[in-house]
Formats: C-alpha cells, sequence, structure tokens
C-alpha cells in the first residue's frame, strides 16, 4: 500500500466527510431548536441537488443565480415543513415527531420524483474539472470547494450561535424551552428560523456535492442516514461535533474501503460506529453529564 | 378542518376502495388482459420508464389498428418499485384480481424478476423477462413459464471476452456492483475468463455509492489493462469521472446495462472512448441497410418520438419487444389463454425482427437472443458508434 | 382479573375472541386470493408489531432496526430450509434461538444507551446485519437472495395456496398477540411501563431496569425473527431489501398509528401500513409521495394513532371494594432497641468533573431513629442520599447497612436490601394510576417472572392481588383515600409526594430517605407530614430525611447532621445544632454567631 494511495484514501475520506459533516450540521441545528431529529434532512441536500439541476436546465441563468434561487426555494420548503408538518405536533412525544419527519422525506422524495424526473442530474463543477496532483495523489478542484465551504458554513454557524443574539436565543430554546419563553422569546419564530438555517445548509450541501456524485431523486436517504450517523457520533446537538463526527465517518468509509476491502466500506463504518456508542455512549464530545434527581 | 372521525372514515373508505377497485385499465368484455410489472420508482427507475411507456404505446397502437384478432387489449399495469416484495405482491393481484393472461416485465431488475418466479409457475402464468441474469431462463424445466426479451449476459460476456482477445488484451479488472444484475455478471466472467486465457481481477461496490476513488486506487496498481464497470445505476457516471480524476490510462469498458445517452452526458469528457457491450440498437442510424433489423428499430423509435416527443432506449425496446411477441404468439398460436400464449410463444417466434436483435424461442430455450446480437460500441464525440460488429 | 389491572384501553377477552373469530373466517369471505395474500402479510406484519411495541410503547426504548432481527430469523430458517432441507417447523425455533441470543449479546451495551444514541445503535446494527447478508454470498445468495425456501407444511402436507398460510400465520399472530396482553396486563407490564417514565425511580423501587429492558429487547427480537420465519417460508424467495432501513422504520409508524403503548392498535397500525401501498396502486407514480402525505395526516389528525381514537383519555376504574372492613396500616416491624447500627457512613466524597460535592462524610443511623439531614442549597445532600441508594457511585469511602458493605452496588440491589426513597423532584410514574405506583413499590422483593406473566400463570395474578392489598395499605397509612385510581399525574403536588412516600413504604423497607418532604407543601400539609414521619417509625421504619424547614426537622427529628459545601460540620441533637455556633454561621451570617 504505498503512500500515495493512503494520501488518495485521506483525500477521498475528508471530501465524503466533509459532505456528512454538512448534513449533520443541519440535523444538529433543528435537533437543537425542537428536540427533535429530522429524517428528512437529506431530502433538503437532494432538493438543492435537483433543483439546482432543473433550474439550471431550464433558464439557463449563470451559475450564482441558479444557487441563490435554489438554496432561497428550500428555505422556503423548509419553512413550509414547519409551519404545516411540525408546528401542529410539537407538543407530541418524540415517536409521533419522527413519524412526522419520516413522512415528509418520503412527501419530498416522491414529489420530486413525479415533477422533476427520476433520472439522475448533475451541476457543473464551479471551477473546472481539471485534477490537481498532489505528492501522487488527485482531486478535482470541487473537492477543494466542497471543504471549503462546509468548514466555512460550520464557523459561520457557530459565530451566529455564540455572537449573535438571535443564536444565542435558539440556544436558550434548546435549553429550555419555557423559561426561554418567559424570558420573551418567541419559541415559534425560533423553530421556524431552526427549520430555515437547517433546510438553508442541506440545500447548499447538495449543490456543492452534486457536481462530484450526482443527485437522483432518492439520493437523500442514504445522505440522511449518514449524516445522522455523523452527528451521534459527535455528539447530537454539538454542532462542532456533527463535523468531525463527518469527517471520522468519511475517513472510516475511505480507509475501511481502501485497506480491508470495497465489501466492508459501509460495514466497517457503521459497526465501528456502533463500538463508539458502547465505549462512549454519549458521542465523542459528551461532556461527563449526570441527571438531577 | 376534518374532526377526527372523518378523517378516519375518509381514510378507511379510500383504502377499501383503492385495494378492491378495479386496476387501470377499464372497459369489460372479450379484451384480451395483459398485465405489466415494470419499476417506474425507485432506483431502477430510470429503466422502467421507457419499458412502461412502450407497452402503453404499443397497446394503443395496436388497438387503434382493431386490437389482436380482433379482440382489444386492456393492459394493466403496476409499478415494482425495485422491490421483490411489491413486485410480488403486484403480480398476485394481476393473476388472481385482475385475472391477466400473460404478464410482460418483471420489474426490470433481476433479483426482482427471480422473486416472481415461483409464483408465475405456481400459477401457470407466462411471463415475459426483460432483465439480464441467465438465471432467470435457465434451466428450462424450472422455467417452463419464463421467457426473456432481451438477451443473457452469459452471451455478453463471451462476446466480450472475445473482444479483449482480437485486442490481445490479456489481464483485466471487473468492478460490478453488487446488486444481482452486477453479481450475475461477475460469475459470468468467473466461469468463462480461464477457458478465454484472460485473468481477472475483481472489486466491487454498491449500488448507491457516490465516490469510488477508493476501489480504482487499488486497481491502479495492478497490470489490468482494461476496467470493467458492470451496474445500471448513477454509481456508472462516478467511476468514469473517478477514473478520470485519477488519470487512470486503461481502457474503460461499461456493461449492456448502461448504454444511455443521459449517462454519457452526465460523465462529460469522462465517457469520451468508452467502450460498452450493446444490442444493436443504439447505433441503428449506423448500420448498414441490408441489416434485417434496421428498419424495424428506426420505425419503433419514430413512433416513440411522436408519441412521447423523447428519445426512447435500448430499454424500452426490450418491452416493446416483449409485448410485440406476446402478441405474435396470440395472432399466430390462436388462442389468449395462459396456455395457449405459452405454446404460441415457443412455437411461433422463429426469426422474429425486434429491435433488440433476431428473436427464436422453442420449447428447450426460453431465451431469443445469441451472442451475434451483442455489438461493442463506443462513445464518441457526442454519439454512440460501432466498434466491433 | 383484578380491577387494579385494567388499563385505559383494555379489550375485554370477549371482544378479542370475537375479532379472532371474525378474523378466522375472514379467507371465506374475500373475493379473490390477492385479497387473502394481502392479509397474510399484515399477519406477519402484526406479529413484528407486537414484539416492538411492549418495547417501545411500554418499555419506551426506541428501536430503528428491528427490519435485522426480522431478517435474520427470515434468513437463518431460509438458508437451513434451502442447503439442508430442514423443515421451517425446526428453522424457525432455530432462527428464534439464534436472534435471541444476538439480542441479548447485543442489548447488553446497547440498552445502556439513551433515547436518540439508541436509536442510532439498533440503526446500526439493522444496517450492519444487512450489509452482512449482501456478502456474504455463497450463504445468503447475496443481492439475488435464496429462492425455493421449502414452504410450511403440517406433516406430509404442504401449504400451496394463501388461505393455508393465513390460518397458519394468523394462528401464530393471535398467540403473540395473547402473550402480549398477558405481560401487559401483568405484574411484568405494570413494571415496564413504570420503567418507561422514570427509570430511576423504578430502580429505587428494587427493579433491575437493565434486565428488564434486555429482556423486553430480547423478546421483541424473538417475535420479529418468528416474523420473519413466517415470512421466507410463505413467499419462499427473500432477498436482502428486508432488511433495509426503510423497512426498519416501517415499522415504528405502523405500531404507533395503532397508538403508542396500546398493544392491540398495534394490530391495526400493521394492518393499515400493508394494506395503504397496495391501494394505493392505482395512482402510479403518485403513491410514494401520497404515501408521505398519508403518514403525516394521519399522525395530525390521530396523533394518538387510530386506537387512541377509540380510548377515553382517562382510566375507567372503580375501587374494588374488595378490602373487608377498614384498611389499617400494618402492624409493622418491632422495633428494637435504639443502638443497633442500621446504616454507616464511612468518609464518603464524590467528585463531579471538577466539583467536589460531598468531602469525607460520616455519620450512623440506628435502628428505630430519625435522623435529618439539614445544610444550606447545595451543600451536597441529595448527592449523598444518591450515593447511599447507589444512584452514584462514591468516589472515595464505604458505607454499611447492618454490617454489609454496600458501595458500588446498583440502585435496585440496595432497594432490595431493605433501603427505600423518595425523590427532591418527585418521580412517580405519572401515566399509571396511584394504586399502579404504589403496586411498583412492592417489587422490591422479587422480581416478576417474566414467562411466566407471558402465560398468565395463576401464581403471578396471586402475586399481583397481594401487592395490590399492601398498596391499599400504605395508602391509608399515608392518608389518601379514594383516589387510587386516578392517573398519579393530575393529582396536586402535596398529594403526589404522599403517594411517593405510600410507595416507598409498600414493601415495608427498613431505613427510609426521604428527600425534602416538605418542599411544596402547606402548612397544614406540613404538619400531617409530621404526624405521617412519625407514624412510620412506629412501624418499624427508620428514617434518614433531607429538609429546609426548621420546625419540621426539629419537631421530628432524634439527630441532626449538618453539612455544608459537601462536608458534615456539626451533629447533635436538634437543640445542640440550633445552639452550635458553626452552624449558626453557616445560616445566618457570623455577626448573629457572634450575638448567640
Amino acid at each position: 500500500m504505498s503512500a500515495a494511495n493512503l494520501l488518495q484514501f485521506l483525500f477521498s475520506g475528508l471530501v465524503v466527510g466533509a459532505i456528512y459533516g454538512l448534513i449533520a450540521l443541519g440535523l444538529n441545528i433543528i435537533f437543537n431548536a425542537t428536540g427533535a431529529v429530522n429524517f428528512a434532512q437529506g431530502e433538503f441536500a437532494m432538493l438543492g441537488g435537483m433543483l439546482g439541476a432543473s433550474i439550471l436546465s431550464a433558464t439557463h441563468l449563470p451559475l450564482i443565480v441558479v444557487i441563490v434561487l435554489t438554496v432561497v426555494t428550500v428555505t422556503a420548503i423548509g419553512m413550509l415543513m414547519e409551519r404545516l408538518v411540525i408546528r401542529p405536533v410539537r407538543h407530541a412525544d418524540v415517536l409521533n415527531l419522527i413519524i412526522v419527519t419520516i413522512g415528509a422525506s418520503i412527501l419530498l422524495k416522491g414529489g420530486v420524483m413525479v415533477m422533476l424526473g427520476k433520472n439522475a442530474a448533475g451541476l457543473p463543477a464551479f471551477s473546472g474539472e481539471r485534477p490537481i496532483r498532489v505528492l501522487g495523489a488527485t482531486f478535482v478542484p470541487q473537492a477543494l470547494w466542497i471543504v471549503g465551504v462546509a468548514c466555512a458554513i460550520v464557523l459561520l454557524v457557530h459565530l451566529f450561535f455564540s455572537r449573535t443574539l438571535v443564536g444565542k436565543a435558539m440556544r436558550a430554546v434548546a435549553i429550555d424551552r419555557e423559561t426561554a419563553r418567559l424570558m420573551g422569546i418567541d419559541v415559534r419564530r425560533i423553530v421556524m428560523l431552526s427549520f430555515a438555517l437547517g433546510a438553508a445548509v442541506g440545500a447548499v450541501g447538495g449543490i456543492i456535492i452534486t457536481p462530484v456524485t450526482l443527485t437522483i431523486y432518492d439520493a437523500g436517504t442514504m445522505l440522511g442516514l449518514k449524516g445522522f450517523a455523523a452527528a451521534v457520533t459527535g455528539g447530537l446537538g454539538n454542532t462542532f461535533g456533527g463535523i468531525v463526527g463527518g469527517f471520522v465517518l468519511g475517513l472510516l468509509e475511505a480507509f475501511g474501503g481502501g485497506l480491508i476491502g470495497s465489501a466492508f466500506k459501509d460495514v466497517a463504518a457503521f459497526l465501528l460506529i456502533l463500538v463508539l456508542l458502547f465505549v462512549r455512549p454519549r458521542g465523542l464530545f459528551a461532556r461527563a453529564e449526570s441527571e438531577r434527581v | 378542518m376534518l374532526t377526527r372521525r372523518q378523517f378516519t372514515t375518509t381514510l378507511t373508505g379510500g383504502l377499501a376502495a383503492g385495494l378492491l377497485g378495479p386496476g387501470r385499465g377499464g372497459a369489460q368484455g372479450a379484451a384480451i388482459k395483459i398485465g405489466s410489472i415494470f419499476s417506474y420508482t425507485g432506483p431502477a427507475a430510470f429503466l422502467g420508464d421507457r419499458m412502461k411507456r412502450s407497452v402503453e404505446l404499443f397497446v394503443e397502437e395496436t388497438n387503434k389498428r382493431g386490437g389482436i384478432n380482433g379482440r382489444r387489449i386492456e393492459s394493466t399495469i403496476y409499478d415494482a418499485a425495485s422491490e421483490s416484495t411489491k413486485a410480488v405482491l403486484a403480480a398476485k393481484r394481476l393473476i388472481e384480481q385482475d385475472q391477466v393472461e400473460v404478464i410482460v416485465g418483471d420489474g426490470n431488475r433481476s433479483d426482482i424478476g427471480l422473486a416472481l418466479i415461483p409464483t408465475v409457475q405456481r400459477a401457470e402464468v407466462p411471463l415475459m423477462s426483460v432483465s439480464g441474469a441467465t438465471a432467470l431462463v435457465e434451466p428450462v424445466r424450472d422455467r417452463a413459464w419464463v421467457f426473456k426479451s432481451t438477451v443473457n449476459d452469459t452471451e455478453v460476456i463471451a462476446r466480450l471476452l472475445e473482444f479483449f482477445k482480437k485486442r490481445s488484451i490479456k489481464d483485466v479488472a471487473m468492478l460490478n456492483d453488487t446488486g444481482a444484475f452486477g453479481v450475475s455478471a461477475r460469475d459470468q466472467l468467473r466461469a468463462q475468463a480461464p477457458a478465454a486465457g484472460i485473468n481477472v481481477v475483481y472489486e466491487e461496490f454498491g449500488p448507491a455509492d457516490t465516490d469510488l476513488t477508493t476501489q480504482l486506487t487499488r486497481l491502479r496498481g495492478t497490470s489490468a489493462q482494461a476496467i470493467i464497470c458492470w451496474t445500471v445505476t448513477p454509481a456508472g457516471v462516478v467511476f468514469l469521472k473517478n477514473a478520470q480524476q485519477l488519470g487512470l490510462k486503461q481502457m474503460l469498458v461499461h456493461g449492456f446495462g448502461f448504454v444511455a445517452d443521459r449517462y454519457m452526458q452526465l460523465a462529460g469528457d469522462a465517457a469520451e472512448g468508452l467502450i460498452l457491450t450493446s444490442l444493436k440498437f443504439p447505433i441503428a442510424e449506423q448500420l448498414p441497410d441490408s441489416d434485417p433489423i434496421k428498419a424495424t428499430i428506426l420505425d419503433y423509435k419514430a413512433r416513440y418520438r411522436a408519441k412521447f416527443n423523447e428519445e426512447t432506449d435500448v430499454y424500452g425496446g426490450q418491452a416493446w419487444d416483449g409485448i410485440g411477441m406476446v402478441a405474435q404468439a396470440i395472432t399466430r398460436g390462436g388462442g389468449s389463454e395462459r396456455g395457449k400464449i405459452r405454446a404460441g410463444l415457443e412455437e411461433h417466434i422463429h426469426g422474429y425482427r425486434g429491435v433488440g436483435g433476431i428473436f427464436n424461442f422453442s420449447p428447450q430455450k426460453h431465451w431469443g437472443l445469441a451472442k451475434s446480437d451483442v455489438v461493442m460500441i463506443e462513445w464518441r464525440q457526442g454519439k454512440f458508434r460501432l466498434v466491433d460488429l | 382479573m383484578l380491577a387494579v389491572d385494567r388499563l385505559p384501553g383494555r379489550v375485554s377477552g370477549r371482544a378479542l375472541l370475537g375479532v379472532l373469530a371474525a378474523v378466522a373466517v375472514l379467507p371465506w369471505l374475500l373475493p379473490n386470493q390477492y385479497l387473502v395474500h394481502i392479509f397474510v402479510v399484515a399477519g406477519v406484519y402484526v406479529t413484528m408489531a407486537m414484539g416492538l411495541n411492549l418495547l417501545m410503547g411500554y418499555a419506551g426504548q426506541v428501536s430503528l432496526g428491528h427490519a435485522g432481527f426480522y431478517g435474520l430469523g427470515a434468513y437463518v430458517s431460509a438458508v437451513l430450509s434451502v442447503r439442508y432441507g430442514v423443515s421451517p417447523w425446526l428453522g424457525m425455533p432455530v432462527a428464534a434461538a439464534a436472534t435471541g441470543a444476538l439480542a441479548y449479546v447485543l442489548g447488553i451495551p446497547t440498552l445502556r444507551l439513551k433515547s436518540y444514541y439508541l436509536a442510532m445503535a439498533t440503526l446500526g446494527i439493522g444496517v450492519v446485519l444487512h450489509l452482512a447478508f449482501v456478502q456474504l454470498y455463497p450463504v445468503t445468495g447475496g443481492s439475488s437472495g435464496l429462492a425455493g425456501i421449502l414452504p410450511w407444511d403440517i406433516g406430509p402436507v404442504h401449504f400451496t395456496s394463501a388461505t393455508h398460510h393465513y390460518l397458519l400465520v394468523w394462528v401464530f399472530a393471535a398467540a403473540a398477540l395473547w402473550m402480549a396482553r398477558n405481560l401487559v396486563n401483568s405484574r411484568v407490564g405494570r413494571v415496564l411501563r413504570a420503567l418507561g417514565e422514570s427509570e430511576v425511580a423504578a430502580e429505587a423501587m428494587g427493579v433491575d431496569t437493565a434486565a428488564e429492558k434486555r429482556r423486553v429487547f430480547v423478546l421483541s427480537a424473538v417475535y420479529a425473527s418468528v416474523a420473519g420465519s413466517l415470512y421466507a417460508h410463505y413467499i419462499t424467495v427473500i432477498s436482502p431489501e428486508i432488511f433495509s432501513f426503510l423497512f426498519s422504520v416501517v415499522p415504528v409508524p405502523m405500531k404507533a398509528h395503532g397508538g403508542i403503548g396500546l398493544y392491540w392498535g398495534a394490530v391495526i397500525g400493521a394492518f393499515l401500513l400493508t394494506v395503504l401501498p397496495e391501494a394505493l396502486r392505482r395512482f402510479g407514480d403518485w403513491e410514494l409521495p401520497l404515501y408521505g402525505l398519508t403518514l403525516i395526516l394521519v399522525m395530525l389528525f390521530l396523533p394518538r394513532g387510530i386506537a387512541g381514537l377509540l380510548v377515553r383519555a382517562r382510566p375507567v376504574g372503580t375501587p374494588t371494594g374488595a378490602v373487608s372492613g377498614p384498611v389499617v396500616a400494618a402492624p409493622g416491624r418491632p422495633i428494637s432497641a435504639g443502638t443497633a447500627r442500621l446504616l454507616e457512613v464511612r468518609g464518603i466524597t464524590k467528585w463531579f468533573g471538577g466539583v467536589r460535592a460531598v468531602h469525607d462524610c460520616s455519620f450512623d443511623v440506628a435502628e428505630g431513629e430519625i435522623k435529618a439531614v439539614i445544610g444550606p442549597n447545595g451543600a451536597g445532600k441529595t448527592t449523598l442520599f444518591n450515593v447511599i441508594t447507589g444512584v452514584y457511585a462514591p468516589t472515595e469511602g464505604e458505607f454499611r447497612f447492618r454490617g454489609t458493605p454496600l458501595g458500588g452496588l446498583p440502585a435496585h440491589r440496595l432497594a432490595r436490601l431493605g433501603l427505600s426513597r423518595t425523590f427532591q423532584n418527585v418521580q412517580l410514574f405519572p401515566s399509571l394510576t396511584v394504586i399502579e405506583n404504589v403496586m411498583v413499590g412492592c417489587e422490591r422483593d422479587a422480581p416478576a417472572r417474566f414467562l411466566g406473566a407471558a402465560f398468565a400463570l395463576p401464581a403471578l395474578r396471586r402475586e399481583s392481588r397481594a401487592h395490590f392489598e399492601r398498596a391499599e395499605r400504605a395508602l391509608a397509612t399515608v392518608g389518601l383515600d379514594g383516589v387510587g385510581f386516578d392517573r398519579a399525574g393530575s393529582l396536586p403536588f402535596g398529594q403526589q409526594k404522599l403517594v411517593e412516600v405510600a410507595r416507598a413504604i409498600a414493601s415495608e423497607p427498613a431505613l427510609l430517605l426521604l428527600d425534602e418532604p416538605a418542599a411544596g407543601l402547606n402548612t397544614s400539609e406540613k404538619v400531617e407530614m409530621m404526624g405521617l414521619i412519625g407514624r412510620l417509625r412506629t412501624l418499624g421504619i427508620s428514617i434518614l430525611l433531607i429538609e429546609h424547614d426548621m420546625h419540621l426537622v426539629m419537631g421530628v427529628s432524634d439527630r441532626v447532621v449538618v453539612l455544608n459545601y459537601g462536608e458534615k460540620i456539626a451533629e447533635g441533637t436538634p437543640a445542640e445544632v440550633q445552639r452550635d455556633p458553626a452552624v449558626i454561621t453557616v445560616y445566618l451570617g457570623e455577626d448573629v454567631a457572634a450575638v448567640a
């Protein structure tokens, strides 16, 4: 196993990991504000890719315009979902919320299939496709976009949560909803905002990876699943943990597949996550917590 | 806003209606009932869509001309949604509730087709498969009611090995997906390659994978002169792009489940020079006029284009051939009951000019095409071109 | 059956038999075999959903990976049949045993996790099993799966029609239903529901929550495995997609649509989700979005599921009136001389990360004594309690109960040795009735036998009755009458505290730890509480209590221990402690201490 090959695995792992991390980020934002895991998060990413491709092929507008339009549209869809689907069940227990988001994911998937078609779709790479060679391993320019944009978004979200008033309000809602409401925070607006943010982050993720992976109406399922795994690995609700979890998962896949055998790519990743959960039940970044009784 | 009771009542009523109501079709009468099962949702959907439409086109045109032997065709098409369980349920609904005489289409995926076999064998209803795995029609004594309107992967692999020998290629790599189609081809290659004197390295990937650089990196270091990818899913496009990214110099080959303009366009210049195994369908225009099926293909393409305002593909053609042969079996065999259709297929399909090739069925052979129907093509400058006839 | 075992939504035995009779004749009423076929599949799903319902609806553990167990059951029995010609009647129990064993092993680490982490772990298990079965191509046929599985048979007769299979499957489903019903309506069911509401409280009442969760997990896995085997031998062709994540997730709505926690609701849910995709077939491409839409609409309109529609929110229960004569408190144990040391605490220290909550704390509680622990907020009193009752392990130090060293034992073991407690933040089981809450207190004596409950053995019913009577007496002792069948969560706060005390004394502990019994009570309620504490001593229960209300402390205690910042700063009679300058400083400030 040459050094060049190992480096190649590293690159693949980082790119794939960035994708998972972005999905995890969107999941964590929504989880923090609502306490619910949004099983439709993968569909937001899929929507980003599919809508982007459709708008581009229908209007031939410049790519940047298409991207903005797409993100805005998916954000609107996320907000609609919150208003129509999530808000009515917000007082129900966790299981109801899970089911409702599963139903939403199926609805979105089916809706895209019926309206945008069943074929795979792609987007042009942002800055060309000439592979870049580094020490015997290669990657495409889009890979830089993926990792770069992912990290930038995580940073922006982190700043949002720690420096802005709205962000802090959102964290307050995550910690104690009732008290936040008593302090004058409009919890409903915050929840709506969290879905908007989660949808936007998901859409951006979908757009930046489509030039490399293509997209199709049912691409959201696997993405959502891996994103969930990444989020749990890092500790649900922990925004930094999510992206780290994503990288861990991506690297496990790349190295597991590369060194053990492609047959074990997916298995290795999930097995190791299982082991991780058994050893650290609250995720990688859990602080030792105790329940007050 | 509905009350809870109103909602529940509506739901229950709707479910009962949906379950018991008639399938898509319509009027009763002395119509010939033909059922179809395609996957037009789910991962296999991109194949199933055109198959479904081709059947619809055929039925519509035939009925306009007065039907088969003066009787109209009543067609019922169900979605297998790329799942065996759904396909089996659909088959049972077709057989027992809709009372069809024959089923054209097996969910257009090899594992789904295999799952249907016990049901159709037990019910003694002929099934015209449109999927590639050889196990669908062999051994014939266990497949008395199953026929196939496309080529077996046995023949395709044989043709591919022939091609490699002609090009003096002795070392190849096989990168197949873990679906039934990919695995079946891999098994065929394992069985046939040694006799052909060709060494093969094997790797695989999942049908929904979005990154194959790991597998390709492992293959980069081997002595393989050609890398074969065998899948029907968009992962095959990722294969091409990753190969380009890694700067692989080997010949790239795709299987006969990947012959689609759309895939080539998605791959962009990474698809330039790609070799594929295929039926003659995609390069019909380049065939000499003396070729027996050229006119048939062009005719079908024109009709499809006129009706649906889009291009069909070789897979739609499989369904077109499938129902076409069933219609001929009924017309010449004189009967539209299940057993008569089966006999009709075995006895009256000789030299049938389909868009996939020339079909010959017999009681011992339920697959109609042969190695000679398979050609090697390549994608160059935006079109499929014949490479090796 | 005991009135107390009558849960909300309980269906009478006769009603159930009626439904089952209808199900039995259904195949002859349906117009064609295709519909019968759907009901066969529904029966398979019902079996699986029953198990999931027990796990999720009653024990409150979310599993997203049960498709893995279903698939395992299907594949083991299928492989045995295809490769070795083993009959399904042997294959199914072998598969069930294998699945149960796997669930047991996996359950140990998995069930330590909470909520979403548990869901993720079970999901991971499901995915790994799926992938394993795709990869084990030579054994399992990989993606193509296995064909030629032997169908069910009785002796030489092979089942060929859907109707035969229908009857077989529904016999199993009915058995699964019967067992689930027995479990739910028994002691075990009560324990499971309690566990789902407050694991901590259940542990404190002597329930080995880890073991109970594991048992339910294994049982639900076995149910799923049986369902999988039934399916495999019916459809005779299987492939790995039955393991897929989506299939795992589908049973979740399946049991939820029935109504979470209502076991027979799972039947409705299973039907709904079998029939729904078939009914939507006619819409072609639109089937998928419509399916998603239906799921959402059902959750919106029927949040408690379809079963929830049919069930009244409040429990319908009548007091048994079965107790003859006035209920008197049990005479209790004789009080031995007040010098025997019941509880010895030696040098207990507890760190939480960088915070030292308790430091080198030592004292004794004598037999028949009432001792109070006081101190400012944050002094470490509740932490001390939590260490003594096994909620936390001490960082250093040890303690003995009746001479036996106890450090490090789990809470339920301590409870069984004779320790009982109430909680600072009341930890009742809110959706259980009051009497059920108190009955859980009797679990300290011996664990309920799982299998016995499943088969509704008379011994268990006798135990339930005995618990019921003891619970009634405990409620009388604390002065609560007539609220036995109300939902515990609906009671006013003061009464909830009394219920907690009743629960804690139901099985006559030797030592009772009361954590702020007077908190949140008004003056007259506090007076009653003081009287109750005194009464408890006459029953032979020694008491260690935490309190802030000085009047209560001084009025009721024999001796008082004072903590500050985790350290003991004084101990003595109430009078001594009141005069102690160190104590005054801590409570009132140095100036006042100087004056005193």
